[in-house]
């Protein structure tokens, strides 16, 4: 587990254009480029938000990091992939 | 010698500008009528210098480095986030100010780190663009406290940033009229499952405290009980920390509230009033 390698990624994902054109084009090779577990490259080439947010990481950099792969108008989407993590007390509401 | 003249607390929304017709048009020209309301009085107090005491979003600084506090003493810029849709543009800094109050800080034992250059992000922005901007000759020291990445500035480092600010401040030899603005807040879950959600009854609590001066009670809260009943947004209220312990003793009028899920967060502007 190596939450900081996966936030790094993340970060550059969420504020470099540079580094999603290198997602988009080679993930594997893009995430080659950090200190990461088999696991969480799986997690980062699939976008799997839910597995990611399942981890525990910087929820500002994960939903800016989908955000940056997939455009802002996405964001819907995103929130509904992570609606799992919803406090309890959220839950019940409307 | 430079006074201290005024002290606020407001929302810095990215919102408003990104979706501006997102809430109800009501809802939003009340919103509007409060920004307008604090650069009326950043006027009548004839402020030259204000302090804009904000936060990153992960946008500034890299996991590489990230600052608990951090004073911007040279050239400024902004806003870094072009879905604003607002325009970058330079910010007239007072430098001279901002070395005095960094020096000082460093003697009275804050963890300061500093930019010479630095292209702020809405944090400064929405504030300038909807408050300080309409002022002219106005000048901005930006301010970044961490509430968004663990660990946290404790609301105890915040509150002695903001009395070594108000030292810096009351030690200078300038003329200048100053505020201090504490920034963000009050609820909002930015990114988590529960974003779009506030909570007012947490919102009026803080605010609550705000109206009776009660930093300690402010300072007091947990950041596990701000992240459970306001968010992580909610850490922005280390801002407000800040603000009030550069002014003493001093309470709170509210100036609005308003509940607007439409831009994700409950948002609380208030004048700092000395006792």
């Amino acid at each position: 587990m190596s939450k900081h390698g996966v936030e790094k990624a993340l970060f550059q994902l969420s504020n470099d254009p540079a580094a999603v054109q290198d997602y988009l084009a080679e993930p594997a090779a893009f995430l080659g480029r950090f200190n990461l577990e088999a696991d969480e490259r799986d997690l980062l080439e699939q976008m799997n938000v839910e597995g990611l947010a399942a981890r525990r990481l910087n929820w500002m950099l994960l939903m800016g990091a989908y955000q940056a792969i997939h455009g802002r108008a996405k964001n819907g989407e995103y929130l509904q992939r992570i609606s799992g993590f919803r406090s309890p007390s959220a839950k019940g509401e409307a | 010698m430079a006074q201290m003249v005024g002290g606020f607390l407001i929302p810095h929304v990215p919102l408003i500008a990104a979706r501006p017709d997102a809430p109800p048009q009501e809802k939003s020209a009340r919103v509007h009528a409060a920004f307008r309301e604090v650069t009326r009085r950043l006027a009548e107090l004839e402020v030259d210098t204000i302090i804009n005491i904000g936060d990153d979003h992960c946008g500034l600084f890299s996991p590489s480095c990230v600052p608990q506090c951090l004073i911007a003493m040279g050239d400024v810029d902004g806003p870094m986030e072009n879905w604003l849709g607002m325009e970058r543009r330079p910010l007239a800094t007072n430098q001279p100010l901002a070395e005095h109050i960094y020096a000082r800080g460093i003697d009275d034992g804050v963890t300061w780190a500093f930019a010479s250059s630095l292209t702020v992000d809405h944090a400064t922005m929405i504030p300038f663009a909807y408050c300080y901007e309409a002022l002219a000759g106005v000048r901005i020291i930006p301010v970044y406290l961490n509430e968004a990445v663990e660990p946290y500035i404790s609301n105890r480092a915040a509150r002695r940033v903001g009395a070594s600010i108000r030292a810096a401040v009351d030690s200078w030899s300038g003329s200048e009229r100053v505020a201090i603005v504490g920034t963000g807040g009050i609820s909002h879950w930015v990114g988590m499952a529960d974003m779009g959600r506030t909570n007012e009854a947490f919102d009026r609590g803080v605010i609550s405290l705000v109206e009776e001066g009660d930093l300690d009670g402010l300072a007091a809260l947990e950041d596990s009980t701000i992240l459970a009943d306001g968010g992580n947004g909610a850490l922005e209220i280390k801002s407000w920390i800040c603000a009030m312990a550069a002014m003493p003793n001093g309470r709170g009028r509210l100036i609005a509230y308003e509940n607007v899920p439409e831009w994700i967060t409950g948002l609380g502007f208030a004048e700092l009033q000395a006792a």
